[in-house]
């Protein structure tokens, strides 16, 4: 049969041959509300538990600027997380693998009491990727075809921070946080038995905004040292780079406490928890559906070896809990996560290199449709001039 | 200002420090895949569904003397072909041991013309060829009307189209399908021995003060020859050795053919591709930025759109009886115009070849399936891309590739033509996905 002949068929039939139609999209992390919370930790931190407000022996994580006080040299340090991820859901299934890097900072001590850095960091992660096969039905019969919808990137913050002794018991810091970052979302379409002509449609997300997060750190003797945080954030601009369309939502103020006691000079132990007030973006956000986050962790750290001022071996185990703010099917998805770590610190502490592997899951399949488990592992290195 | 310069070395940071790589992608069902769902519309477009569509067919870009080939036939009612072959450079002079000697006699000469078997059609009985003396001068231009038709130059045939022929010099035996000779050690040629004539037809053709009007080949009854490569073999008799004989050859100088056209019919209301005139159609398309799509009564943005498929669907008209119409297959293509056709006509220069536009026109498929489809894919991406406003019309022109590989034609409906068998556009194409914030 010729076009000529089908085409008044088609019309009459009014034949539709849109390829599908999303009916309910399937939610995974990364790909609801503004992304996967990040937090700029380095290993040691990520072993105890995500506990970084407080940690004796050097607190390098940029979560408390009051730390940085306690840092006596200049230095920088770098953490690298990769991460493999399992996917299971009704709608959704595959194998991820990621690579971040959540930490990079530089500090210089400007005086006795008060000491300068500046930090990279991540704060919200946007990656996420699915695909799926077809087929859409046209005049000269079906034609199946493979699709790509991706998101590449996220949203970073650069910190300048400042710690300062007020006493021996007490320091106190502020951080001004500058977040950025950029998404790449692009669709393909590609059709493997026909000579068609790919599809890409793709645009980019901008993203800009301000925090100021306030911290202190209060040792009441050599053993204990608590801590608190506080962060407020301006609202964070989006901008659509191919419409130029923006809109902007407001940033959660959050709230870090955390304990880090040394029983015996060889032990430590950490606590830490958190919270951020994530709902208040349920205004602003199109789907709404979001919660609070908190997360609660702690560690043991033990001091397994030491030679000297030349090297000394640390052992680490944790566990941590955390919601997420951005709700999937069936409410905000947990995390759950253990550790085992193992750090280094060498010349005299001039460097320190840290490694911890976590094992943990996300979400629920039963409430979230979705779940996954994952191994992730995270190294710092950390250079010191003195 | 501060901020912009600021922001590109930022952004690059975030992509390597938040920004993750991913490896691998989530498998999802189709219908809940995360994100905007673009879709692929199907729209078939006849020229009143356009702002604008003109096709022609402009032909004589081919000349017969080009094509390395002499091809004559005759013997079915409105088809003639002649051949036309000319020798001058004959040997005046024997060179002998014994020094140069003027030639005293011409003798045995015999023209040689190889044949192309596979493009040659012989009647059931055979096929018989003549080799005929021309009675008035011509050059390679010569067409069925004219012996001269260059530029500046056009001077008709004295005794009517085709021309006079003159005494017959050789009637061929019934030529077999293959002719081998293998006396003189020249397969599948055909000869024509010019016996007495020999001698006054060589002296002739070395005489530069006597016009050399050259000779035809014909056939004299029916049938279709290809022939190639004509050259003349021949014995010299020197004066001073009259007892030798000494063989040489010469190759033709000009050598072509022309064809009686008047029974090609009118190219009004079809598109005609290939041919020996090398046909060609020209055509004008205005698409609008947004068209009617199957299943929609909405119109959809086609301009910013990717065109996943884009094609020009010809109907084939009857096929048209050898030898003008095609017998075998043929290759053709695309060429954009570089300017309007309406204004340049057969001038208008073509620019360069649409990728991925080539395509086989197969007389038997096309006389059974009766349309074909060309593809415009790449084009019409090309259109698409650029800003509203901006675009200029497609002009396209679409002809055989190589145009001297095509001897027979195809014709299709033009839109002037019966409206059932006007070109079509199918175009599937896919709109920009729309993507929400954040």
């Amino acid at each position: 049969m010729t076009i000529r002949a089908v085409f008044p068929l088609l019309l009459a039939a009014g034949c539709a041959f849109a390829p599908v139609q999303a009916t309910a999209q399937v939610k995974l992390l990364g790909n609801v509300g503004l992304g996967r919370p990040l937090r700029p930790l380095d290993a040691r931190a990520r072993a105890l538990g995500g506990s970084a407000v407080v940690l004796h022996g050097g607190n390098l994580s940029a979560v408390n600027p009051a730390s940085l006080s306690r840092i006596g040299a200049s230095g920088i340090w770098l953490s690298y997380q990769p991460e493999k991820r399992t996917i299971e859901g009704d709608l959704a299934s595959g194998e991820l693998e990621t690579a971040d890097f959540p930490l990079f900072r530089a500090v210089l001590p400007m005086s006795p009491r008060w000491v300068a850095a500046a930090s990279f960091g991540g704060l919200l992660d946007r990656d996420w990727g699915v695909q799926f096969t077809d087929t859409m039905t046209l005049s000269t019969g079906d034609v199946p075809f493979d699709e790509r919808r991706t998101s590449d990137g996220g949203i970073s913050q650069f910190r300048l921070e400042g710690g300062y002794i007020l006493s021996p018991s007490v320091t106190v810091g502020a951080a001004l946080q500058y977040y950025f970052g950029e998404s790449r979302l692009e669709i393909t379409r590609e059709f493997p038995d026909d000579p068609f002509l790919s599809y890409v449609s793709a645009t980019a997300l901008q993203y800009t905004g301000w925090g100021l997060t306030l911290g202190t750190e209060f040792q009441p003797s050599d053993e204990w040292i608590l801590g608190a945080v506080v962060t407020w954030n301006s609202r964070l601009d989006i901008r659509d780079d191919s419409t130029g369309a923006k809109i902007d939502v407001g940033l959660p103020i959050g709230v870090d406490v955390g304990l880090s006691w040394l029983p015996a000079p060889e032990l430590l132990i950490a606590l830490a928890g958190g919270w951020m007030n994530w709902s208040s973006l349920s205004d602003d956000l199109p789907d709404g559906n979001v919660a609070d986050s908190w997360r609660l962790g702690g560690g043991i750290e033990l001091r397994a070896l030491q030679r000297g001022t030349a090297w000394t071996v640390f052992l680490r185990v944790g566990a941590s809990f955390e919601k997420y703010p951005f709700e999937l099917e069936g409410g905000a998805p947990t995390e759950r996560a253990y550790g085992l770590g193992l750090g280094v610190a060498f010349f005299g502490g001039r460097g320190r290199f840290d490694s911890t592997v976590e094992f943990g899951g996300r979400g629920d399949r039963d409430t979230n449709n979705v779940e996954e488990s994952f191994t992730r592992y995270t190294f710092s290195a950390a250079v010191f001039t003195n | 200002m501060r901020r912009k310069r600021i922001l590109p070395p930022l952004t690059a940071c975030a992509l390597v420090l938040a920004g993750c790589g991913r490896d691998e992608l989530v498998n999802v069902d189709p219908e809940a895949a995360p994100g905007p769902t673009p879709t692929t519309y199907e729209s078939i477009l006849d020229a009143s569904q356009l702002t604008g569509w003109i096709d022609t067919v402009f032909g004589g870009f081919l000349a017969p003397a080009a094509l390395g080939y002499i091809q004559i036939e005759d013997g079915t009612p409105g088809v003639s072909f002649r051949g036309l072959v000319r020798f001058e450079s004959i040997q005046d002079t024997a060179r002998l041991l014994s020094g140069a000697s003027p030639v005293l006699r011409y003798d045995s000469a015999r023209v040689v013309i190889s044949v192309d078997s596979a493009a040659t059609r012989l009647a059931a009985a055979g096929t018989v060829l003549q080799l005929v003396e021309m009675e008035q001068e011509w050059d390679v231009s010569a067409s069925w009307e004219l012996a001269v038709d260059s530029p500046g130059v056009s001077i008709p045939w004295t005794g009517g189209p085709g021309g006079s022929l003159g005494p017959t010099v050789f009637d061929q035996d019934t030529l077999a399908l293959v002719v081998t000779d293998t006396t003189t050690e020249m397969p599948d040629s055909v000869i024509f021995w010019l016996d007495e004539a020999s001698d006054s037809l060589l002296k002739l053709w070395v005489d530069t003060t006597q016009t050399n009007t050259g000779l035809a080949v014909v056939v004299a009854d029916s049938g279709r020859v290809r022939l190639f490569s004509p050259r003349l073999l021949y014995n010299m008799v020197p004066e001073t050795e009259p007892d030798t004989a000494l063989s040489t050859r010469s190759v033709a100088t000009a050598n072509t053919f022309y064809l009686d056209t008047t029974s090609i019919s009118d190219i009004a209301g079809i598109l005609r591709v290939g041919g020996i005139n090398g046909w060609r159609v020209y055509a004008e398309i205005e698409v609008p930025d947004s068209v009617p799509v199957l299943g929609s009564a909405e119109l959809q943005p086609l301009r910013g759109s990717t065109i996943n498929k884009a094609e020009l669907v010809l109907t084939s008209l009857d096929p048209v009886a050898p030898p003008f119409g095609a017998e075998t297959e043929f290759g053709a293509g695309v060429n954009e115009l570089a300017d309007d056709f309406r204004v340049y006509g057969t001038k208008t220069p073509l620019s360069s070849f649409v990728p991925g536009s080539s395509f086989i026109v197969f007389p038997d498929s096309l006389a059974a399936d009766s349309t074909l489809r060309v593809d415009l894919t790449l084009e019409f991406q090309r259109w698409a891309e650029q800003l509203p406003g901006t675009a200029l019309p497609l002009r396209l022109a679409i002809r055989a590739i190589p145009e001297d590989a095509a001897f027979g034609f195809w014709e299709f409906g033009a839109v002037d033509g019966d409206p059932a068998q006007a070109p079509l556009l199918r175009i599937v194409f896919t709109p920009a996905a729309r993507f929400t914030i954040p």
